[in-house]
């Protein structure tokens, strides 16, 4: 169980920016193999790549665009959390200032659905469970948020 | 912030925590994690230890030492050393003042 996570953690490295990965991964990967991985460290992770996409050390170069450069980056639009370009992907969200691709959206549902795994969490008791609030669906849940902060996607 | 005993973890702030666990001598991320439990009671997870190791880079106040396998040290500088000084009495008015005022309350 912790091996899978340990993986799982390992891909979800691949979040970070460039530059980050370029110097801290291989450390983090060390210290994923030492530290028990539970869901929270995962979270954690997805939370300091947020973090990290935000942070101004770890952009690339550019400063502010012309109109007519910012249709420009749109159209050579890229994921900001692995990279790839509009054209290698399904489909690719505009964020507030990023993009994330269709397999990004899945490896975070992946994290995010971990929860609901047997195993992840003592069972709850069924008269329980149901009277409980529906949760919501992660994939909805992203797909929500992006809703909200731009009109479509590209 | 992930915490392990106590919600009043939110309160602390990696940073501080690595630079107090530094103070010690040079360690590596998972080392400062173990040690950090140990004097806090604070568990940090690789992505908040990382996200402020990263910043206290930057600014001077720890440095990297060469890489052990993959696993590689931060030694706290003379600059981190100051502001660690700098921060610590502030720290220590909140927590007398805090038992203080509750020793109040009890009598």
């Amino acid at each position: 169980m912790n091996r899978r996570r340990v993986l799982l953690a390992w891909r979800l490295l691949r979040l970070y920016p460039p530059r980050w990965r370029d110097r801290y991964e291989l450390e983090v990967r060390a210290v994923l193999e030492d530290h028990p991985v539970r869901l929270i460290t995962l979270a954690d992770l997805i939370a300091g790549a947020i973090d990290a996409r935000f942070d101004p050390a770890y952009q690339p170069e550019e400063g502010f665009m012309s109109g007519s450069k910012r249709q420009d980056r749109r159209d050579h639009a890229h994921c900001s959390f692995c990279g790839k370009a509009k054209d290698q992907v399904r489909k690719l969200v505009a964020g507030p200032g990023v993009y994330i691709c269709d397999s990004c959206i899945e490896l975070c549902n992946e994290v995010l659905s971990a929860e609901d795994r047997p195993g992840d969490q003592p069972p709850a008791d069924a008269s329980q469970a149901s009277r409980r609030e529906p949760r919501p669906n992660p994939r909805s849940w992203v797909r929500n948020i992006f809703r909200s902060t731009v009109p479509d996607a590209i | 912030m992930p915490r392990r005993s106590s919600d009043l973890g939110r309160f602390s702030d990696p940073s501080l925590l690595i630079l107090a666990s530094l103070a010690s001598g040079p360690r590596h991320g998972y080392a400062m994690i173990l040690d950090i439990e140990e004097f806090s009671g604070t568990r940090l997870e690789p992505g908040t230890l990382y996200g402020a190791i990263g910043r206290l880079e930057r600014r001077g106040w720890i440095a990297p030492l060469q890489a052990q396998e993959r696993r590689r040290p931060y030694v706290l500088t003379p600059s981190g050393a100051a502001a660690l000084r700098e921060q610590l009495p502030a720290l220590q008015r909140v927590a007398s003042t805090g038992m203080e005022r509750l020793r109040a309350i009890r009598s």
